[in-house]
């Protein structure tokens, strides 16, 4: 349940940002696209990893560190999601050993024991390499999202602001009207 | 001071679902069944004569032990086979409980299914025999503990039947 709900919670989220990402680039090609401060890029960093490089014009480097967060996140929810339902099993079938030699008439065997403890061995193997996935993709997460706040705070902004600026400066049209050979007209000018 | 918390916080957050994640299942344990012995030296002999099998054994110490369990199968992998069983009891008036079973031939290949033997100059039984603990303070309840194998067979290719040591 809560696997589904954080699924087509980040695929949403991963939408609402290509729009919004498709949305600047259309803007920028035409008139002009909104210049974000850097408070906003962080909050957006905050919020999500990439957010706030996306909004602020670095967009490979959003889409990876988006990418990059939502796929640990996937991996360590399923990982998550996988241990915690095998780790019950387990501790069921451990106590369900211990039970095997008082379970009484003659029903409990040496044989069954055996057999339950090599399977315990490896669901105990199992449940290893799943804590291992689990908790790699757990720290990658929160690498990605230390550099992608410290990326948003120390580097980002700066640097995609005054590129922001530049882009802004070349890209703006201005329209006024105009005479040209006595015909009232309007004069677009765009500045390279 | 804010930017610091702001980059704080989340990384508190993940560290502390890291942590909780790190809480790691504990390792299963056979300590309760180490100590769980077997018997020894066990023997299977087909008695023409009679057309009967005795199995023989020895236990080392039988304090917690309140029967034997003799089972039979008609294969060497012992659970892939038609396995039959039969409990050999502790004579309560005597406080006995013997080493060795007389079983009816018969009485064997019918607990494997087998009314009509095959046609076949050797048929093999496989024996296995297993103590039946029962101490409540050490944790056992009529445990069926480990089955020992025959330690020594021969063959006997006479007949329908049978196999393991042919009593002199």
């Amino acid at each position: 349940m809560s696997r589904t709900f954080l699924i087509t919670g980040l695929s949403v989220l991963l939408i609402l940002c290509s729009t919004g990402v498709s949305m600047a680039q259309d803007e920028e090609s035409f008139v002009r696209e909104s210049i974000i401060s850097k408070r906003d890029a962080v909050v957006l960093s905050v919020l999500f990893p990439g957010l706030g490089q996306m909004t602020a014009g670095q967009k490979v480097k959003g889409v990876s560190l988006f990418l990059a967060e939502a796929a640990s996140l996937v991996l360590f929810v399923n990982a998550h999601e996988d241990y915690s339902t095998k780790v019950t099993t387990y501790d069921k079938d451990i106590a369900e050993l211990d039970k095997i030699a008082t379970i009484g008439g003659n029903r409990g065997r040496y044989s069954n024991a055996q057999e339950m403890f090599k399977d315990l061995q490896d669901q105990k193997n199992k449940l290893d390499d799943l804590n291992t996935i689990r908790n790699t993709a757990i720290i990658v997460a929160a690498g990605v999202y230390a550099f992608n706040i410290v990326d948003a705070i120390f580097f980002s902004s700066s640097t995609s602001e005054s590129r922001r600026a530049e882009k802004t400066d070349k890209t703006r049209v201005n329209v006024s009207s105009t005479i040209i050979d006595r015909t009232p007209g309007i004069m677009l000018t765009k500045r390279f | 001071m804010k930017k610091m918390s702001i980059f704080l916080v989340p990384i508190i957050l993940l560290m502390a679902i890291g942590y909780g994640c790190s809480k790691d299942h504990e390792a299963p344990t056979f300590s309760q069944y180490e100590n769980v012995s077997e018997p020894t030296d066990v023997e299977a002999t087909y008695l023409k004569d009679t057309d009967q099998f005795k199995i023989t054994w020895s236990f080392d110490d039988p304090t917690d032990v309140i029967n034997y369990l003799v089972s039979w199968s008609d294969s060497n992998l012992f659970d892939d086979g038609v396995t039959s069983d039969q409990y050999v009891i502790k004579d309560l008036q005597n406080e006995v409980l013997k080493n060795e079973i007389v079983l009816e031939a018969n009485d064997v290949y019918k607990g494997m299914e087998y009314f009509e033997l095959p046609d076949i100059d050797v048929f093999l039984v496989y024996f296995t025999v297993a103590a039946v603990f029962n101490n409540e303070d050490k944790g056992f309840s009529y445990f069926i503990g480990p089955r020992a194998v025959v330690d020594r067979e021969g063959t006997y290719a006479d007949s329908t039947a049978v196999v393991f040591k042919e009593e002199e």
